[in-house]
């Protein structure tokens, strides 16, 4: 992370090498965040560079006393919440559009594609931080230290959040078979 | 559900192949005799399948520059925000400043006209008098290094000082026991007495 902050004192000093060279560091991992958030490349996009300007234009709030990428996923999470609630709500798209749309050519495909649905459905029925961390824990495989900084809480909260989002997680599915 | 938590935490890890050996085999080892966790694993499995587009190299390469760029704008915003602050500031209404204005000129002539009183040091002798007067001697300011104002300040106090002293002796006159009259004419000499006899006989032929 020490390369991180040499980063930014190249930049606070005018290097524009230095700017270009965090963006590239992270625009990937932050737009998969971003995108498993949102569902949609245009608001993963969007909010991709919402999340860079903030960072770069509030550098000066940045403590560092977290690292500079926790402090990225901080912003990114928090930008991206409500279109992510806004979401969650209307997730329930109708299972014959998706067939239709995807045209699948075997029946495990089909298959695939509805436990996916079910999978997000069930997802978007979790409550946010539950569902937040098991985005982070598992799609994004960040470890449960670094959850707890981004979501501020203990390593114990973290892991009881996980926890409990996968129980609910199976219960759901379970009862959507 | 099973309550090995220490392995249901390590299945995410597991997933992404990023355990060493020696835990991977006790997963595996769990995992065969619990369905629970098996059940767990291929949701895991299945989430962290989820697809995430890639927007492609272009969209990755023009990153930098767009944000560069609209960094650039925020902070020129910025800029132009607190200039037109400022503006707005200084552009206040003209009733304001005129009555800015004639407050702070009625502030400036009050304090012209009416000056606040000089402070007096307290003078507090300090036990041998002769070094005291001595030092009040030579703390006076000459009458020649005063302003106008101060002399006038100055002899408005002597008036007022003054005018007690006055009024203390009139009281003390007023207030004295009547004096003795033949023990004044007992101090007086021959010549005098002479003199002071002429005085009333001519007093009493003018009176005559």
């Amino acid at each position: 992370m020490d390369e991180d902050l040499d980063l930014i004192t190249r930049i606070e000093t005018g290097e524009r090498e230095a700017f270009n060279e965090l963006v590239l560091k992270y625009q990937k991992p932050l737009y998969s965040l971003l995108y498993r958030m949102v569902s949609d490349h245009d608001d993963a996009s969007d909010l991709l560079q919402k999340t860079f300007v903030k960072a770069f234009t509030g550098l000066k709030g940045f403590e560092r006393r977290s690292s500079f990428k926790t402090w990225l996923y901080q912003i990114a999470i928090n930008l991206a919440k409500n279109i992510y609630r806004d979401r969650s709500r209307v997730e329930k798209v109708p299972i014959d559009d998706v067939i239709i749309r995807r045209d699948p050519k075997t029946l495990e495909t089909l298959i695939k594609q509805e436990d996916r649905l079910r999978l997000r459905q069930s997802l978007a029925g979790l409550p946010e931080k539950q569902r937040l961390t098991l985005l982070l824990r598992v799609q994004e495989a960040r470890k449960f230290e670094e959850i707890a900084a981004i979501m501020k809480c203990s390593i114990g909260t973290a892991k009881a959040n996980y926890h409990h989002a996968v129980q609910k997680l199976k219960k759901i599915m379970g009862e959507n078979k | 559900m099973c309550s090995n938590t220490e392995i249901r935490e390590l299945l995410p890890t597991y997933l992404e192949v990023g355990l060493d050996k020696e835990l991977a085999s006790r997963v595996e080892k769990h995992l065969e005799t619990c369905a629970d966790c098996r059940q767990e694993l291929k949701l895991l499995r299945m989430m962290a399948s989820e697809p995430v587009p890639d927007p492609g190299e272009a969209f990755w390469a023009a990153m930098p520059e767009s944000v560069y760029r609209k960094v650039q704008q925020m902070q020129e915003k910025k800029r132009l925000i607190d200039i037109s602050s400022l503006w707005k500031w200084m552009l206040v209404p003209r009733w304001a400043w005129s009555v800015a204005t004639a407050v702070l000129v009625l502030i400036v002539s009050l304090l012209i006209v009416k000056p606040f009183p000089r402070e007096i040091p307290s003078i507090t002798p300090n036990g041998d008098d002769a070094a005291y007067e001595e030092s009040a001697i030579m703390d006076t300011p000459g009458l020649t290094e005063l302003s106008q104002t101060e002399l006038e300040d100055v002899s408005h106090w002597a008036d007022n000082e003054l005018a007690a002293v006055g009024n203390d002796i009139v009281d003390v006159l007023i207030s004295a026991p009547e004096r003795d009259i033949h023990e004044d004419l007992s101090d007086l000499n021959r010549q005098e007495m002479e003199h002071l006899s002429r005085k009333l006989e001519e007093l009493e032929q003018e009176e005559g």
